[in-house]
């Protein structure tokens, strides 16, 4: 049997490499996709309560940090709002997501299962995309509070996340995506996977 | 998948628990394997295993803390199933006291057993994973080599070496196409805490278990799961990578 038949799966921002990657693997293993409107603001608390408010089912969360600046910039040139541009919808994106879904998955009863995307630039610098990078590291720190979060609730959630290095494929990060949010994965919980090619061992 | 090559593994300490589970693991994704360990009956079972369940296997008599047995057991690999693509190198030892009690002979047999062993598997598997075209490597340490307990002072500080030597042979692996990663089991429900637990070991069970953030032990088969995948092709991009499986608890 396909390991995510008859499971529900959300992965945002639809149209980004790495999300249609990600999808097609879900869907290729059985899992209904819900549709997610390229211009969903993943920052709006809004925008959440009326995606997830029309659910009746929810296995599968994957958010993917998508934001960085539109080209390489040092911290000296960059402004408070460019900084926002990057930190609102990674950062507050990937807990906006994390909340309502945790919600969502709580009411319906059946546990669940988050991965949240972000760059390897989580635990080491990157000179000219700092708010991608601290935004990587909060996501990555996110991810192991909703974790112990999740398991002192005994919701039967569990929540990782997969640190894309500059050199991986998308093809390779669904494969990682897909392998933690599957049954394989049942022990693992907390714990932000790169997918670097060695990037991080360094 | 009729003329496609069978990848060929090598799992030490396959006579029970996390090795056992990876050798069932591997054989049910098509992977021929070889299983290692000290204690021929107990291999003998794990090779019935695979092959009732309609895989291929072989066992190899082998201490893993011996450099002429890792040279006999990659040999016989070879002699058994022609190649050999993937060695997980899982059998490992404990030594659990406290440190004013620990003899140097105690930190010599966790080095051979926790470290020395991963270095002579890698250092004897990696031409053949060379030659292979590539391969992959996964030595299982332990949480405890990174989050350390106040009674596992020479176990802890085994691991630990045992994670470095992975990650730099992450590194030069990337030129021979080897991927090495460590898998840290943290409380894995095994034979030897069934032993330990003596004579209540459901009880045991329930109240070691809640000091894991799932409340509960993890089980060999999470272990060999999380083992089969970054072997296989779906991790071609994961390696240097240290894989806590321990029930949330390296998120605290």
């Amino acid at each position: 049997m396909a390991r995510f038949a008859n499971k529900v799966a959300l992965v945002l921002h639809p149209g980004t490499p790495i999300a249609d990657a990600v999808a097609a693997q879900l869907r290729q293993d059985g899992a209904t996709l819900v549709p997610v409107s390229a211009n969903f603001d993943v920052a709006s608390a809004t925008a959440w309560e009326q995606l997830l408010g029309e659910l009746d089912r929810l296995d599968v969360l994957v958010t993917i940090a998508v934001a960085a600046y539109p080209s390489p910039q040092s911290i000296a040139a960059t402004s408070l709002a460019d900084f926002r541009a990057v930190v609102r919808p990674n950062l507050e994106g990937a807990f906006l997501a994390t909340r309502y879904a945790l919600l969502k998955m709580r009411a319906f009863g059946n546990g669940g299962v988050m991965v949240n995307v972000a760059s390897a630039y989580a635990t080491v610098g990157a000179a000219d995309q700092a708010a991608m990078s601290a935004s990587a590291n909060g996501i990555r720190m996110m991810t192991k509070s909703a974790a112990l979060a999740c398991a002192e609730a005994n919701d039967r959630i569990r929540v990782n996340g997969v640190a894309a290095g500059p050199q991986a494929t998308p093809e390779h990060i669904a494969k990682a995506v897909t392998f933690l949010a599957s049954d394989a994965s049942s022990y693992v919980s907390g714990f932000t996977l790169p997918v670097d090619r060695g990037f991080l061992a360094k | 998948m009729s003329d496609a090559v069978q990848k060929v593994a090598l799992v030490t300490g396959a006579t029970a628990g996390i090795g056992r589970a990876t050798a069932l693991a591997l054989a049910r994704n098509g992977i021929a394997v070889v299983a290692t360990g000290r204690k021929r009956d107990a291999g003998a079972e794990t090779v019935k295993l695979i092959e009732d369940a309609g895989g291929r296997a072989a066992f190899i008599a082998h201490d893993a803390n011996l450099e002429d047995e890792w040279i006999a057991a990659v040999s016989g690999t070879l002699a058994a199933f022609g190649r050999l693509d993937i060695l997980v190198n899982n059998a490992g030892k404990i030594i659990v006291k406290p440190l004013d009690s620990l003899t140097p002979e105690d930190m010599q047999t966790m080095l051979r057993a926790n470290l020395e062993s991963c270095f002579l598997g890698m250092k004897y598997a990696w031409p053949h994973l060379k030659a292979a075209g590539g391969g992959a490597i996964v030595n299982v340490t332990a949480l405890m080599g990174e989050r350390t307990a106040a009674i596992g002072v020479a176990y802890s500080a085994a691991k630990a070496a045992a994670m470095a030597l992975s990650k730099s042979a992450a590194i030069e692996g990337a030129r021979d196409k080897i991927r090495v990663n460590a898998v840290m089991p943290g409380l894995i429900w095994s034979d030897g805490w069934q032993r330990m637990a003596e004579p209540d070991p459901d009880t045991t069970k329930a109240n070691v278990g809640k000091t894991v953030p799932f409340g509960r032990f993890g089980e060999t088969s999470e272990v060999a799961e999380v083992i089969a995948f970054l072997t296989s092709d779906a991790a071609a991009q994961i390696t240097g990578v240290d894989f806590p499986v321990d029930g949330g608890k390296n998120a605290g």
